[in-house]
C-alpha cells in the first residue's frame, strides 16, 4: 500500500466519475486537487470535483450525541463513523503494465501503452487513491524541462510544477481569461515569452495599453509602482517593437519602427466595422461600396478630398452621379474626418513597415505593435485589423504556395495576440474582421489566435468554441464562465472549478490543447521567472531596476 | 480441602447459551454482575467461559415478614444482611471455552453437567480469555437485559484486569470492535457507549 | 394408592359438626376456669389446700402459685434502653439411616447471641458433632442427646461471655428434661450433662429461659381442678389446656402470673433450679396467641428478671410481625438446621474419606434410589 494513500475508491461510474473515501482529514484535499488511482497496471487520472462531508448515520454529525461519550470514544467514533467522501472527473488513464516487482509482471505484455488515453474502464472497489506527484503531472502534462515545454505554474497542494506543450498550444487557436486584476496580462506576458523563447512560432503583439515591450509600472497599489520587465528588453534579438505613427517613443524607450497606414490600405468593410466607433448609419455599407467601385483603393483620399458644393468633384455631384443619397455621402464624410486625419494616416508610407514586420514574423521574430498614445477603439480596431488583413494575406499566399509546390517551406507559425478581444471578434463583427477568418479557417495556414479578454461571452461563441487551450483565472459573471467551458465535456464540474479559484494566481488549464483541466497557480512574473527562463541563453540583459522581490505579491495588470 | 474455598457454587441447569448456578455464599462475596466466570474442564467436556448476566437474591419467607413489621432494630438488619445465607442464583452466559489451550470464542459444544463447581477467573485467566475480541459478538447478543449495561460493567473490569498484567490499549481496541459490530446499528451503539461511557474504562 | 376423597367426604362434615361442638364445649368448660381462677386470686390459702392434696399423691403434674396472686394480668413493661444480651440455642441431627450408601449420626447446633440496642451483627457459633459409628442412637434417643447437647453449648457460650451487662440464655422448647420416658433408662450421664449446664447457667447468675410457642399443657387447670375438688382425682374436662384459659385472661402484651411446678423432676432438683413458667398474650387485639415461658426459679422469684424477660421476649416476638415468634430463635433454628444438600455434601466427604483409606464406596439402599428418582429440580431455566 502506497503510503501517500489519501483515501481509496469506493463507487462510482463512468458518466458521474468516481468515489472515494478518504483516510486523510478533509482539509488535506482541495476541489480541483489532481488524483491517481492505482490498479494493478492501469493508472488513472482525475480531478476532485466535490468533496463531501459524510456519516455511517446522521445520527453521528449531532455534537450534543457525541459530547455525552468522552473524548476518547469520541475520537474513536468519529474515526469509525464520520468520513469524507470525493467525487473524482476521471480524464485520463495509462496501461503501464505490472511493476517489475509483481508476480503478474510481463515484459512482454502487449497491452502496455504508456499514452494517455481516455477513461474507458472504472477501476475496482477499494483501488487506493493517492494526490499526484511531480512524476505524474510530468507524465500527462510533459516536462517542463522539455524545450517544447513551457512551466506554465505549480499544482496547488503539492506545488508539482506543471508544463503546457507550447506546440499543441500554437496549433490552435488558444484564450487566456480573466476577470479584470486576476493577472492576465502577467500570464500572457509569461505565456509568451515562453513561447518566444521556445522559437515554435513567431507572435504578433497587439499591445493596445504598451504593456509588453519594456517594464512599466504596476498599477498595483501593493507593490508601489516597482518596474516590471517586457519581452523587448529581455528577448531582445527575438523581440522586434513596433510603435504607432511616427516618431513616437513606447515607455520612453525607442521602437524598432514605426508603422503608418496609408490611405488606400483602409477598405470600406474596415470602416464599416468601425460603425459603433464613428457612429455610422446602416445606409453607409451602400455609400461605402459605391466610393470604392468608383475610385478603387484610392477611394478614401479621393472621397475626404472632395469639395463641398455641387460642381465637379464634390460629394453632391459624385452622389448623384453614383445613385446615392447626397445627404448620407455628406454625413459619412464628415464621420470620416475623425480616422482621415489620425497622425499615422498618411498617402504614402517612406518605407514598408507592413513589409519589415511580415519578414521578421518569417524571420521568426515576434513584433509587438505598441499602440502608444492612440488608446481609442477606433485606433486598435482599424489598425489590428488592417494589419492582421495584411499578414494573413501573407500567410495564405505563401501557404498556397508551398502546398502548391512553388513556395521554398511552410511559413513560421504565426500567434496573433490580441487584447480586449471581444471588441475585434463580437458577434456583431465576427463576421467582418480579419481575426474571426484566423479563428475560424487559417490554421490550415499557420496562422493563430491568442486570445486575451476579461469578457469571454462577448466573444463570438463559434469563435469560442474553436479555441484550444484555454488558461482561465477567477471569472465572477456565470455568461464568461459559460463562454470560456463552450464546446467542453464536464462543463458542471470544471464551472464550479472555475468559479472558485482564488482571484489571483490561481488559473485553470482546460481545453483540447491541454491532456486534461487541471487548476495550478501560476508562476509569479518577477526576476525569478527570467532568471530560470533564460538559464541557458547566453546573454541576459541587464535587469532593471526595481523588479519585484521573490516574495511581492502576484502584480496584476 | 484448598479448592472449595474459590469456587462460588454448583451448576443447576444449563442449556448451550447459559447456565444457572445456585450459591450459598455470603451477599458481599457474590461474584459482580459482568464479572467472568469458569468452569473447570472434567467429563470430557472443555473449560467453559461465561459472563454473570443476572443475580438473584430468592426470596425468603422469614425476610419478608421481618420485612413487613415494623421498627427492626439494627442488630435484626445487620443479623439480616450480614448472616443470612439466602439462596442465589447466579445466571452466567457462556462466551466460550478453551480446547487443548486454545481459546474458542463459541458456545460451547454441550452445556457443563449439573453440580459442576463453577470458579471465578483470575486476571490472568481473564487476559488470557479476551486477548482477542471475537467473543464480545456473543457478549452483544445477549437477551434480556440491557446489553449497554452488561458490555460496559464487563469492560471496565475486563480493562482493569489487562492494564494489571501491562496492556493498556485493550480498552480501545475492545470499544472499536464494539463499534465494529454495531455498525449498522447507530442508535443501539449510541446507546451502548452511553454505558460504556459512563463506566469510565479508560481512567 | 390414591386417597379415596368420595369415602373421605362423609367423614369430613361429620368432623365438622363435632369439632364445633367439641369447641363450644371448651369455651364454657374455659369460662368456667376463668371464674375459678378469679375465685382462687383473692384467697391466699391456696399453697396449704394444694399441699393437702399433694400429700395424697406427691407426683401430680400441676403448677403452684407462686408469690403473685394467681389471676393476675402483667401489662407489658417497658423496654429498658439498656444493652441486653440474648443467647439463643437451636439444635438439628442427621439421624442415621439404613437406606442411605453408609449411616452415620451427626448434631449440629448454633448458638445466636444478639445484643440488644447495641447497633451490633449478630454473632453466631456453630458446633458440629459426628456421632461415633459403633454405638448410633435410635432417633428419639438421638434427639435428646441432641437438646442435652444445646442446652450445654448455651450454657458454655453464656459463661465465657462478658457479664457486664444482663444476658438471657434462651432456648426453643422446654427447659424441662422429660427422664420418664423409655429411652432415658440408663442414661444417667446424659441427665447429668443436662442439670450440669442448667446448674452453670444458675452459678452464673444467667437466666435460662425456654419458649414454648402455642403449649397444649395444662398445669394450670390441673391445679385449678384440684383446688376445686380438694382432691387429686383427675377430673380436669379432656381436651382443654391452660392456653384456652389465658386467652381470655391475657389481653395482648400481658403475662400471667409465675408459677411453680409440681413434678417429679422439679422435686428431685435443688430449689434454684426448679423450673417455673409464666404465660404471654403475643397476640393482637382480638386474635389472642399463648406462648410459655420457663425460667428457673431463682430467676423467677428476682424482682427484675421476670419483667424484663417478659419485655425482651415481647420485643422479640414483634420483630417478625403478623407470626410473633422470638427472632432470635428463629435465627438460631435457621443456623443449627441441616439442609439436605449439607447432608449430601457431608456424606460425599465421608465416603470420599473411606475411599481414602482403601473402602468400596458404597451405594444407597434400592428403596432409596427409586425414591430419589420422584425428586424434582425446583430451578429450571
Amino acid at each position: 500500500m502506497d503510503n501517500n494513500q489519501i483515501g481509496y475508491i469506493t463507487g462510482g461510474s463512468l458518466k458521474e466519475g468516481f468515489i472515494a473515501r478518504l483516510t486523510v482529514p478533509p482539509e488535506t484535499v482541495q476541489e480541483g486537487s489532481f488524483v491517481v488511482v492505482e490498479n494493478g497496471p492501469r493508472v488513472f487520472y482525475g480531478l476532485v470535483t466535490n468533496i463531501k462531508l459524510c456519516a455511517s448515520d446522521p445520527a453521528f454529525t449531532n455534537s450534543f450525541t457525541m459530547a455525552r461519550f468522552p473524548a476518547s470514544i469520541r475520537e474513536q467514533l468519529a474515526g469509525r463513523t464520520l468520513y469524507t467522501e470525493v467525487e473524482i472527473m476521471p480524464a485520463l488513464m495509462q496501461n503501464i503494465g505490472y511493476s517489475p516487482e509483481s508476480p503478474e509482471y510481463d515484459p512482454f505484455d502487449a497491452g502496455v501503452d504508456p499514452n494517455p488515453l481516455p477513461v474507458k474502464m472504472v477501476p475496482p472497489h477499494h483501488s487506493p487513491l493517492r494526490s499526484a506527484e511531480a512524476c505524474d503531472v510530468a507524465n500527462i502534462f510533459g516536462s517542463p524541462n522539455d524545450p517544447k515545454h513551457f512551466e506554465i505554474g505549480s499544482t496547488r497542494e503539492q506545488g508539482h510544477p506543471v508544463a503546457i506543450n507550447m506546440e499543441k498550444f500554437v496549433e490552435r487557436s488558444s484564450g487566456i481569461f480573466g476577470s479584470t486584476g486576476t493577472g492576465k496580462s502577467y500570464l500572457t506576458r509569461m505565456i509568451l515569452a515562453g513561447l518566444i523563447r521556445s522559437k515554435l512560432a513567431s507572435a504578433l503583439i497587439f499591445d493596445m495599453h504598451n504593456e509588453y515591450a519594456f517594464s512599466t509600472a504596476s498599477v498595483d497599489s501593493g507593490s508601489g509602482g516597482k518596474q516590471v520587465p517586457g519581452l523587448k528588453q529581455k528577448l531582445p534579438d527575438r523581440v522586434k517593437v513596433c510603435a504607432l505613427g511616427r516618431g513616437n517613443r513606447i515607455n520612453g524607450m525607442q521602437p524598432d519602427f514605426d508603422l503608418m497606414i496609408e490611405y488606400s490600405d483602409v477598405t470600406p468593410a474596415d470602416v464599416q466595422m468601425l460603425t459603433r466607433e464613428l457612429n455610422l448609419r446602416e445606409t453607409t455599407a451602400t455609400t461605402l461600396f459605391a466610393l470604392e467601385r468608383s475610385f478603387k483603393e484610392k477611394w478614401l483620399r479621393t472621397f475626404m478630398e472632395m469639395k463641398p458644393g455641387s460642381e465637379f468633384g464634390t460629394v453632391e455631384e459624385w452622389a448623384d452621379a453614383n445613385n446615392i443619397n447626397v445627404a448620407a455621402a455628406e454625413s459619412l464624410q464628415s464621420k470620416l474626418n475623425r480616422l482621415y486625419h489620425s497622425d499615422y494616416m498618411i498617402e504614402k508610407t517612406p518605407h514598408n513597415v507592413v513589409s519589415q514586420i511580415i519578414n521578421a514574423l518569417e524571420n521568426g521574430i515576434s513584433v509587438i505593435l505598441s499602440f502608444g498614445k492612440y488608446q481609442t477603439d477606433l485606433d486598435y480596431l482599424l489598425v489590428a485589423n488592417i494589419l492582421t488583413r495584411k499578414v494573413r494575406a501573407e500567410w495564405e499566399r505563401r501557404s498556397e504556395e508551398y502546398f502548391s509546390g512553388k513556395g521554398f517551406s511552410k511559413p513560421t507559425p504565426l500567434v496573433v495576440a490580441i487584447e480586449e478581444a471581444h471588441k475585434l471578434l463580437n458577434r456583431e463583427m465576427a463576421s467582418q474582421t480579419a481575426f474571426s477568418l484566423i479563428a475560424r479557417e487559417m490554421r490550415k495556414y499557420s496562422v493563430t489566435l491568442l486570445v486575451i479578454d476579461q469578457r469571454p461571452s462577448q466573444i463570438d461563441d463559434e469563435i469560442m468554441s474553436q479555441l484550444g487551450t484555454r488558461v482561465s483565472g477567477w471569472l465572477g459573471d456565470e455568461l464568461d464562465i459559460a463562454a470560456v467551458l463552450s464546446g467542453l465535456s464536464g462543463r458542471d464540474s470544471l464551472r464550479g472549478m472555475l468559479s472558485r479559484l482564488q482571484p489571483k494566481q490561481e488559473v485553470l488549464l482546460l481545453g483540447y490543447g491541454v491532456p486534461m483541466p487541471l487548476p495550478i497557480r501560476s508562476r509569479l512574473y518577477d526576476i525569478e521567472f527570467w532568471n530560470r527562463l533564460l538559464k541557458n541563453d547566453k546573454k541576459i540583459l541587464d535587469i532593471p531596476e526595481n523588479i519585484p522581490d521573490e516574495e511581492d505579491d502576484w502584480m496584476t495588470n | 480441602m484448598e479448592e472449595k474455598i474459590s469456587y462460588i457454587g454448583r451448576m443447576l441447569s444449563a442449556n448451550s447459551r447459559e447456565c444457572v448456578i445456585s450459591s450459598l455464599t455470603p451477599q458481599q462475596s457474590i461474584p459482580a454482575f459482568g464479572s467472568m466466570l469458569r468452569i473447570p474442564t472434567g467429563s470430557g467436556q472443555p473449560e467453559i467461559y461465561g459472563v454473570v448476566t443476572d443475580i438473584t437474591l430468592e426470596e425468603d419467607g422469614f425476610l419478608r415478614q421481618i420485612a413487613s413489621s415494623a421498627g427492626i432494630s439494627e442488630e435484626v438488619i445487620r443479623d439480616a444482611q450480614e448472616n443470612r445465607n439466602v439462596p442465589i442464583i447466579i445466571r452466567m452466559a457462556f462466551i466460550g471455552y478453551m480446547e487443548e489451550d486454545r481459546v474458542l470464542h463459541l458456545l460451547p459444544p454441550r452445556p457443563p453437567v449439573t453440580l459442576t463447581e463453577i470458579y471465578p477467573c483470575t486476571p490472568g485467566e481473564i487476559c488470557g480469555f479476551t486477548r482477542k475480541l471475537g467473543y464480545l459478538r456473543l457478549l452483544m447478543n445477549i437477551s434480556n437485559l440491557p446489553a449497554g449495561e452488561l458490555l460496559a460493567i464487563h469492560l471496565r473490569n475486563t480493562a482493569r484486569a489487562h492494564v494489571q498484567l501491562g496492556d493498556n490499549d485493550w480498552a480501545q481496541r475492545a470499544v472499536a470492535e464494539v463499534m465494529d459490530l454495531y455498525a449498522d446499528a447507530p442508535n443501539a451503539l449510541i446507546a451502548v457507549l452511553g454505558a460504556i461511557g459512563d463506566a469510565d474504562i479508560f481512567e | 394408592m390414591p386417597v379415596n376423597y368420595e369415602q373421605l367426604q362423609i367423614q369430613l362434615k361429620d368432623a365438622g359438626k363435632t369439632l364445633r361442638l367439641r369447641h363450644d364445649a371448651f369455651s364454657r368448660a374455659a369460662d368456667q376456669y376463668g371464674s375459678m381462677l378469679r375465685a382462687e386470686g383473692g384467697r391466699d390459702d391456696l399453697l396449704e389446700r394444694i399441699d393437702a392434696v399433694l400429700a395424697e399423691k406427691p407426683e401430680t403434674r400441676c403448677a403452684l402459685p407462686g408469690t403473685e396472686a394467681v389471676d393476675i394480668s402483667r401489662p407489658l413493661p417497658a423496654m429498658p434502653p439498656v444493652q441486653i444480651r440474648l443467647l439463643a440455642c437451636d439444635g438439628s441431627q442427621i439421624s442415621p439411616s439404613r437406606h442411605d450408601e453408609i449411616s452415620f449420626g451427626l448434631i449440629n447446633t448454633a448458638v445466636v447471641e444478639l445484643i440488644v440496642h447495641s447497633g451490633l451483627t449478630p454473632r453466631i457459633i456453630t458446633r458440629t458433632r459426628l456421632l461415633p459409628f459403633d454405638d448410633l442412637p435410635s432417633e428419639s434417643l438421638l434427639g435428646i442427646q441432641r437438646d442435652a447437647a444445646e442446652k450445654r453449648f448455651l450454657a458454655e457460650t453464656a459463661a465465657a461471655s462478658n457479664r457486664d451487662i444482663t444476658t438471657f440464655a434462651l432456648c426453643d422448647g422446654p427447659l424441662e428434661l422429660f427422664t420418664d420416658t423409655p429411652e432415658m433408662q440408663g442414661q444417667e450421664l446424659l441427665k447429668a450433662e443436662y442439670l450440669e449446664a442448667l446448674s452453670q447457667l444458675a452459678e452464673n447468675r444467667i437466666p435460662a429461659a425456654g419458649y414454648i410457642d402455642r403449649p397444649r399443657s395444662d398445669p394450670v387447670l390441673r391445679m385449678l381442678e384440684l383446688l376445686h375438688t380438694g382432691s387429686a382425682k383427675e377430673e380436669k374436662t379432656p381436651g382443654t389446656d391452660d392456653s384456652m384459659l389465658f386467652s381470655r385472661i391475657l389481653a395482648p402484651g400481658e403475662r400471667s402470673a409465675v408459677f411453680g411446678m409440681n413434678s417429679r423432676l422439679n422435686r428431685e432438683l435443688n430449689a434454684d433450679l426448679r423450673l417455673c413458667f409464666f404465660y404471654m398474650n403475643i397476640g393482637r387485639p382480638g386474635h389472642p396467641y399463648i406462648s410459655r415461658v420457663e425460667l428457673p426459679a431463682w430467676a423467677a422469684a428476682d424482682s427484675v428478671i421476670p419483667d424484663l424477660l417478659h419485655a425482651v421476649l415481647i420485643e422479640q416476638c414483634r420483630v417478625l410481625g403478623g407470626h410473633p415468634y422470638p427472632f432470635i430463635l428463629h435465627r438460631a433454628h435457621e443456623c443449627a438446621v441441616v439442609t439436605f444438600a449439607e447432608k449430601e455434601e457431608i456424606k460425599r466427604m465421608l465416603i470420599r474419606e473411606m475411599t481414602v483409606n482403601g473402602l468400596t464406596p458404597p451405594e444407597k439402599s434400592n428403596k432409596q434410589i427409586a425414591k430419589d428418582l420422584v425428586q424434582v429440580s425446583g430451578i429450571r431455566l
